[in-house]
This record gives C-alpha cells, structure tokens and sequence, in this order.
C-alpha cells in the first residue's frame, strides 16, 4: 500500500486484489493511516481489478471513520469492471468518483 | 630415527632401552593419507596401533549415519581393545589428516606389558578410563534422548489437544450448517403456471448468501436472493438475522408494521425498512451490509414489484432467449444507512419469460487463471437453455460454473434462483 502526500490530500494506492486475503493485508494499516490524517484522502484504484464485498466494507468503514472529523475519502481511477461493482451495489452513491487521480486532486482544491 | 619417535610416546618413556631398540628394529609402520580407512566397525584384527604423528578419529555408524566418538592425537593407541579380548573392531578408524603409526602385534604387546609391568599398569588405566569416558557419553546421550522424548510426548500431547479443539469447531459448524440449510425453504411454491427453482452453495462451511420463496396472503410469491458481506461465520449469523427478520415482516405485516397492508409496495418498503432500520441501529460497529433483492410476484398477472438493495440486478430473459434484459439497480445495500429509503420499482414477467435472481459467486466463479465467469458466460448459459425445464437450467449453470471453475476452490458463496412463467 504506497501512500504520498500531494498538498493537503493524503493519497493511498491500493493493490491490485482486494479479495478476503488482500483485505486483511491491508485494513488495520489503511485504517489507522486514514484515522490519523483525520482530512483529505484519495483512494487511488487505478491498480485494483478485483474487488469483494469485504473490500467495499473496508472503504466504507474508513469514509464512516474520516467524515466526522471533517475529512472525506474520494475514489479515483477504477477500471471498468470495479465501476460496474460500485454501480450494481450502488456504492457509487456513497463515495465522490473520479475518473483519475488528477482530476481527484483538483476537485479537493476546488 | 623410529628410536627417538618412540621415546616421545608417553607409554614408551620410561622403556628399557634395549627393548625400545628391538621394538625399533621389528616393529612396522603405516602412513595414511587424510580420510584413509584404518580399520571397519567389524573387521577382525588382533593388532593395535600408537600414532606417532597426525590424529585419527573413531566412528561408529547408526542406521547408516556417521558418527564421531573421539578424535586420538600422537601418543594414543588404538585398536587395542580387539586385541585384548578378542573380538571385532568396535568402531572405524579413520585418518583425518595425513597420519603416521607403528602397529603392535599381539606378539609384541604381550612382550611389551610382560617386560614392564608400570606400562601394563598405564595400559589398563587407559583402558579404563575409555570405558568411564564410554558409559559418561552413553548416560549424557540417554539422558538427552530422554529429554527429546519427554518434549516430543508434550508436544504430541498439544497438538491431540488442538486436533479435539478443531473437531469440536467442525461439529459445531456441520451443526451451523444443518441450521442454516434449515433457513432455506424446504420447498419452493410452484404456482399454476410458473416454475421455480433455485440452488445455493456456500463457499465455506456456512454461508453468507441466502435465497427465499414466501407465500404471502393473495397468492403472491416473495421471491429474495441476499448476499451478505463477507463469508463464513460473520456472514451466517447476518444471514440468520436478515431472514428471519425479513420473513417474519413479510408474513405479519400487521405486528411488524403495524397495519393491515397488503399491497406489494408496502410489504416490500415496511419488511425492508424494519431490517434496514435493526441493523443499523444495533449492529452498527460492524459495519456489516447485506445486498438484497426482494420481489412480490403477483402469478395472475405477472407483475413484479421489487426493491434492489444493492444487489446484482436480476435479468429477465425473453420467451425464445434472444433478448436478456438487466432490472434496474435501485438503492444502496442494507445496513449502511439508517435513513435509508427504498424505492419500488415495477417490471413484467410476460408468458414464456424468466426471471433469473442471483449472487455474484456465479459471475465471479474464478478459473485456476484468476478469470471471472463473467455476465457474459451466464447470459450464454441462459440462452442455451431456454427450452429446458427450470430445475434442469438450475442444474446446468451451476453444472457449467463448477466447470468452468475446473477445481479452484470456491471463492464466494453462490446462489441462483430461476422464475419461469409458462409460455
């Protein structure tokens, strides 16, 4: 999991499967890594092309985390058929969805 | 030369002199390069040896495995033991760097310890101490394998320990697993002139996925397919929550909505309202979600009232299997927004159609390369066998999934239900 910092938004990559295995790889540290920039966050999936269930509740467990203390988690990059995942399970409805990551950044300056 | 050789051996340093220029004279000599064999274990000799220059190493071999006892310098004999009793050679003798000895035959032993009893005395000390050194190597090795044992029994005793432990969770879980079948409906309501059929299989011993078929009051059939977030036993137990909820809401609107409602569009949004509503409010800090669809089937008509709560959108297939249609996706899963509000949405299930419900363990059934099954595949499936009787179309995609998967393990729980209306 590479994270940097452009400006004020902390920017998280996230790896290629986030089956059950890569789930658990990555959720304590995502989590508390968001929990303790407490603003800005982009989650970059340009690299994911696989997702389960257990990875939309790992996203939405970190945007319920971040919102209250005034942050947010935006989505960035998702090919075609993660698009389709967030469609159908409508989480495309919970997170701000950008097509890639520079337009992500310029929307938060916006 | 071999004289004054002889003199610097310990046993040979207080020797008549005249003997120790005899024994010069007669005695013979071996030189051996590093690793040559002096001896075997088992060999029959009757003579000894005292090293004179180098060092060799005694070895004995269990189960056909070296072992070093000892390493012998200048100055030490060996091989004296077969000599004195009778017997084979006891251990191997090898030469572990380039060596020089003189061999002592039985012959001149006796000559040796019958002319100078102080050198028969160190004889039999030397002796002696071999064998006190002998049983303190045996006594230090039983008492390390007895250790080794006592270990190996503790451990063998944890690990029976966590094998009842394991059995116990995988009775406990073939007994989760007979409950939770028991939650699926032993049979599946056929309305005249409509089949119904439907198949699930979880991943792990007990699922997250769940399908149901509720006879409501006025003939109508609720038809629900669900996927849990997750696998296993978190997931089972949302699943044993969702459905009984659900169910219980759908049959007796009047206790848990508080109303004689009857018509589709309030026995869906109440039923999902309530569930929506428990487990946000008392489940929250899971985070746990359930994607759902849950449909009213009015037989007579065909008509269909359904709510999509984030679940893959059921396809309608038309009467000769040409056109595949997805319903709409409508709102997000259940259990992550309290307010939540879930819209009914209306489609048709005309003479000769179907109506194909599903979890997304059938499209994303992997091969061993990693590949989804895909909606394409299933869409294929479908057309196939738009002729055939639903059990048997049942059978088949999940017969064409297994296929496909050619053996890699199950990765998500599947779950399919298929509604055909006669033509």
């Amino acid at each position: 999991m590479n994270v940097e910092h452009i400006d004020d938004v902390m920017v998280i990559e996230l790896p290629a499967r986030l089956d059950a295995v890569g789930v658990a790889a990555i959720e304590k540290n995502l989590a508390e890594t968001v929990t303790a920039h407490k603003g800005k966050v982009l989650a970059d999936m340009s690299q994911v092309h696989f997702v389960a269930s257990l990875a939309l509740r790992m996203l939405l467990t970190n945007l319920k985390a971040v919102q209250p203390l005034g942050g947010d988690l935006r989505l960035s990059g998702m090919q075609p058929q993660i698009a389709e995942i967030f469609r159908k399970s409508r989480f495309d409805t919970l997170f701000k969805i950008y097509p890639d990551r520079e337009s992500a950044l310029v929307a938060y300056q916006s | 030369m071999l004289h004054d050789l002889l003199r610097t051996v310990p046993w040979f340093e207080h020797l008549d002199e005249n003997l120790l220029s005899q024994m010069a004279e007669n005695l013979g000599q071996r030189h051996m390069d590093a690793g040559e064999v002096l001896f075997h274990q088992g060999d029959t000799g009757y003579d000894c040896f005292v090293i004179l220059d180098g060092s060799m190493e005694v070895l004995t071999f269990v189960n056909g495995v070296e072992h070093q006892l000892e390493i012998y310098d200048s100055g030490q004999i060996i091989g004296e033991m077969a000599l004195i009793d009778r017997s084979p050679r006891s251990a191997t003798i090898r030469a572990v760097e380039p060596s020089h000895l003189v061999v002592i035959t039985e012959a001149d032993f006796k000559t040796l310890i019958g002319s100078n009893p102080d050198l028969a005395m160190s004889m039999l000390r030397n002796g002696t101490t071999r064998v006190r050194n002998t049983n303190q190597r045996m006594i230090g090795d039983l008492e390390r394998k007895n250790a080794e044992l006592i270990k190996a029994y503790q451990q063998l005793k944890a690990a029976q320990a966590e094998l009842i432990r394991l059995n116990r969770i995988e009775q406990e879980l073939a007994v989760a697993r007979q409950i939770q079948e028991s939650f699926l409906p032993r049979t599946l309501a056929q309305p005249a002139g409509w089949q119904v059929a439907a198949y699930s299989r979880g991943a792990q011993a007990v699922g997250g996925d769940f399908y149901d078929c509720i006879e409501l009051s006025d003939g109508r059939l609720g038809l629900v397919v669900a996927d849990a977030c997750g696998k296993g036993v978190t997931a089972a137990l949302f699943v044993a929550l969702s459905r009984s909820l659900l169910r219980a809401a759908s049959l007796a609107p009047w206790i848990f909505q508080g109303g004689m409602v009857l018509d589709p569009e309030s026995i869906l949004t109440g039923a999902l309202w309530l569930v929506n509503d428990y487990i946000c409010r008392e489940h929250a800090e899971s985070n746990m979600f359930i994607t759902l669809f849950y449909a009213v089937l009015d037989p007579r008509s065909g008509d269909l009232a359904y709510v999509n709560a984030g679940h893959n959108p059921p396809l309608l297939v038309d009467s000769p299997g040409r056109t595949i249609r997805e319903l709409e996706e409508g709102t997000l899963p259940i259990g992550i927004m309290a307010s939540q509000e879930f819209e009914v949405q209306h489609s048709h299930v005309g003479p000769g159609e179907r109506l194909i419900l599903f979890s997304d363990g059938i499209t994303e059934a992997m091969n061993s390369a990693g590949e989804p099954f895909n909606d394409d595949r299933l869409h294929a499936v479908l057309r196939e066998g738009t002729d055939m009787p639903t059990q048997d179309l049942v059978s088949m995609t999940i017969r064409q999934v297994d296929a496909y998967a050619a053996g890699a393990p199950q990765a998500d729980d599947m779950t399919l239900m298929i509604v055909t209306r006669a033509a």
